[in-house]
C-alpha cells in the first residue's frame, strides 16, 4: 500500500464541506452503514460511531483520499473504529485472566519483566469472538427470505445480483430488505 | 500488509453497495430527508467541537513541549557566572531571600544547582532576562 502525498489527502476544510453537503438520503445510508457496523461492538452504539467516524474525519486523525466518496470513506472509518474496539475490548478481558509466569526467572534478573498471559478461552468464549456474526444473524432469525438475502451480502451480492441469488421475486427482494433495515433500526433503539 | 477481513467486514462492503443500489426513498422510508439531513448536521457540528478541542490540546501540549524545551536547553547551557548572576538578581528582586555573603561562598555547581531549583519552582531562566 502507498503512502499517500500529502496532496492527495483532503484537508480539514475540505472534509467538513463534504460532509455538509450530505444529502439526506446519504445521511440516511450513512446510518445505516453505522447500525451494522456497530453491531457487536462493546459499549457503542450506531450513533457513536457514526459520531466517532465524523470527529475522526474532521479532526484529521483518520486519512481521507481525495477522489473517495462520502460513504466509502465514513465506512472505513467506522469498520476501523469497531475493529480497534473490539480489540481493546478482547486485551482488557485477556488481561484479566493473565497469569505471571516462573519459567524464566533469569531474563527477570536482567532487568526484563516476564508477563505471559493464558488464555482461557472456553466454547462460550469463542461464540462470544463471533458477537457481531450473531447478532446480525438474530435480527433476520425464523424469516427465510431475510435469511436468504443476508446470506447473498455475505457472499458478496448486492441489488438485482442478490435478488437471483435468493431466487426471490424484486418484490419479495425488496420487502425483506425493508424488514432487515427496520429491525436493524429497531435494535439501534434498543442498543 | 493489511489484516484479512471478518465476515462483518465483507458485509459492511456489501451492505454499503446494497444502500448505494437503493433509491433514496427507499433508504428514507418513509423519514423527511431534511430531518435526516439535519440529524447529520447536528452530528457534524460536534464533531466539530470536538475537533477543534483536539486541536487546542494538542497546541497546549505542543507550547508546554517548547517551554521545557527551552527552559532545558537554558538550564544546560548555564555557567557558574550566569547562576550567581541570576541569583544575585532573584536575592535582589525580594522574591528569595539569599546572604551575599553566602552567594560568593557558593561553588559554582552549587550555583546552578541552586539556580536549577529556582527554575523548576517557576523563575525564569537568566537566558531568558535576554529575550526581546
Amino acid at each position: 500500500m502507498s503512502v499517500p502525498k500529502p496532496t492527495d489527502i483532503l484537508s480539514q476544510s475540505e472534509r467538513e464541506a463534504l460532509l455538509a453537503q450530505m444529502s439526506g438520503a446519504d445521511t440516511a445510508r450513512a446510518e445505516s452503514l453505522a447500525r451494522v457496523a456497530s453491531l457487536g461492538v462493546p459499549d457503542m452504539g450506531p450513533d457513536d460511531m457514526l459520531q466517532q467516524a465524523l470527529t475522526d474525519l474532521v479532526s484529521m486523525k483518520r486519512v481521507w483520499r481525495r477522489g473517495v466518496s462520502v460513504l466509502v470513506t465514513l465506512k472505513v472509518a467506522m469498520r476501523s473504529i469497531a475493529s480497534n474496539s473490539r480489540k481493546l475490548a478482547e486485551n482488557a478481558r485477556r488481561d484479566r485472566y493473565a497469569t505471571v509466569t516462573t519459567v524464566e526467572e533469569e531474563d527477570r534478573e536482567n532487568g526484563g519483566r516476564i508477563v505471559q498471559t493464558v488464555e482461557m478461552l472456553g466454547p462460550e468464549d469463542i461464540v462470544q469472538h463471533r458477537q457481531e456474526v450473531a447478532e446480525i444473524e438474530k435480527l433476520v432469525k425464523g424469516d427465510p427470505d431475510e435469511e436468504s438475502v443476508l446470506t447473498a451480502w455475505y457472499l458478496g451480492c448486492f441489488g438485482t445480483d442478490a435478488q437471483k441469488e435468493t431466487g426471490l421475486t424484486p418484490h419479495q427482494y425488496d420487502a425483506a430488505r425493508k424488514r432487515i433495515m427496520r429491525k436493524a433500526r429497531a435494535a439501534r433503539k434498543m442498543k | 500488509m493489511t489484516a484479512p477481513q471478518k465476515p462483518q467486514d465483507d458485509l459492511l462492503d456489501t451492505f454499503l453497495e446494497e444502500l448505494l443500489s437503493m433509491t433514496d426513498e427507499e433508504v428514507l422510508d418513509g423519514e423527511d430527508p431534511a430531518a435526516v439531513q439535519a440529524r447529520g448536521l447536528a452530528m457534524l457540528s460536534k464533531a466539530k467541537q470536538e475537533a477543534a478541542r483536539y486541536r487546542l490540546a494538542a497546541a497546549k501540549a505542543g507550547l508546554a513541549i517548547a517551554n521545557a524545551e527551552h527552559h532545558s536547553a537554558a538550564n544546560n547551557a548555564m555557567s557558574g557566572a550566569e547562576a550567581k548572576a541570576f541569583l544575585r538578581e532573584a536575592a535582589n528582586s525580594g522574591e528569595y531571600t539569599l546572604a551575599a555573603r553566602k552567594l560568593e561562598e557558593m561553588s559554582d555547581e552549587a550555583a546552578i544547582m541552586v539556580c536549577r531549583k529556582l527554575i523548576r519552582l517557576g523563575a525564569k531562566p537568566p537566558k531568558d532576562s535576554d529575550d526581546p
